[in-house]
């Protein structure tokens, strides 16, 4: 679990965290506890947005084997506690399959997923990229 | 219950697992702290073998207040996703129920006697209108 007092990515379609700039954004969604019920059906159910699967397919693994949901839960009632309590923001991410998840103390949730390796590098000189523009 | 059983919930960060044991009291009301936690072991007194279908199914009639037919799919998804990647791994890790992954089963486990004697003494104070729902038979489906 990793906390950063960093707001930066709070805006809404923010850049990936930090350090990620090989993911690409695929899900946003805010969780609403009183429609959702608890965060990990939330959670759940923004990874299987992110794969077009139901979520009650995602199966393995478990999210309780990935990540202490009960934990940020905790930690960001705290956060979000009374309008006179110290505002603060966090985040929280982790790697479930081959999505990176980001849990935001504002409840947004978001998926990531690895931006593809790229073509093999074209070690050739412009001159002989003839090919690059009847691909696109 | 052999291992294998339940294989699906093994942590692979924490590999170890403390041998079955009795379980700290903490662990008891940790265990017994969230309601569908203790819906589930409630369920449990009442008929020692569960699919998480039937119990989402039962959990979402009593959370929503209306008879098992009623439940819609989407209640009961909600509460099948809560159980399968939140509850059940951490009563699986407390040993209290074991899951088959197979079938979908869960039954009490090493653990579920002293959870469940806890339940039974908190019940009529805490919970007894939770708990008799529970333990009402499987009235109102055919499954």
């Amino acid at each position: 679990m990793t906390g950063t007092g960093d707001s930066r990515t709070a805006g809404d379609d923010g850049p990936p965290p930090d350090g990620h700039e090989r993911w690409r954004q695929v899900v946003k969604r805010r969780h609403e506890p009183e429609r959702d019920g608890g965060l990990t059906t939330a959670i759940v159910s923004a990874i299987a947005d992110a794969g077009n699967v139901s979520p009650s397919s995602l199966k393995s693994p478990p999210l309780y084997n990935v990540v202490d949901v009960a934990g940020i839960e905790k930690a960001f009632l705290g956060l979000n506690a009374g309008e006179s309590a110290r505002r603060g923001t966090g985040s929280v991410e982790f790697r479930y399959t081959e999505y990176l998840v980001e849990v935001g103390s504002d409840w947004w949730i978001r998926v990531y997923e690895q931006i593809e390796a790229e073509e093999p590098e074209p070690n050739t000189s412009p001159a002989e990229g003839v090919d690059e523009a009847g691909r696109l | 219950m052999t291992d294998e059983v339940e294989v699906g919930f093994e942590n692979p960060v924490t590999e170890v697992r403390s041998p079955p044991q009795v379980l700290e009291s903490d662990h008891v009301y940790e265990v017994l702290s969230h309601a569908r936690r203790r819906y589930l072991c409630y369920s449990l007194l009442g008929d020692a073998e569960w699919t998480l279908t039937d119990l989402a199914t039962k959990i979402a009639g009593w959370e929503n207040d209306i008879p098992e037919r009623a439940v819609t799919e989407h209640q009961r998804e909600q509460v099948y996703i809560a159980l399968y990647h939140a509850h059940v791994p951490k009563l699986v890790e407390q040993n209290v129920v074991a899951f088959d992954d197979a079938s979908e089963t869960v039954t009490p486990a090493e653990n579920a006697d002293q959870v469940l004697t806890a339940l039974e003494g908190m019940g009529s104070a805490l919970d007894s209108a939770q708990g008799t729902h529970a333990r009402g038979s499987r009235d109102d489906g055919d499954r």
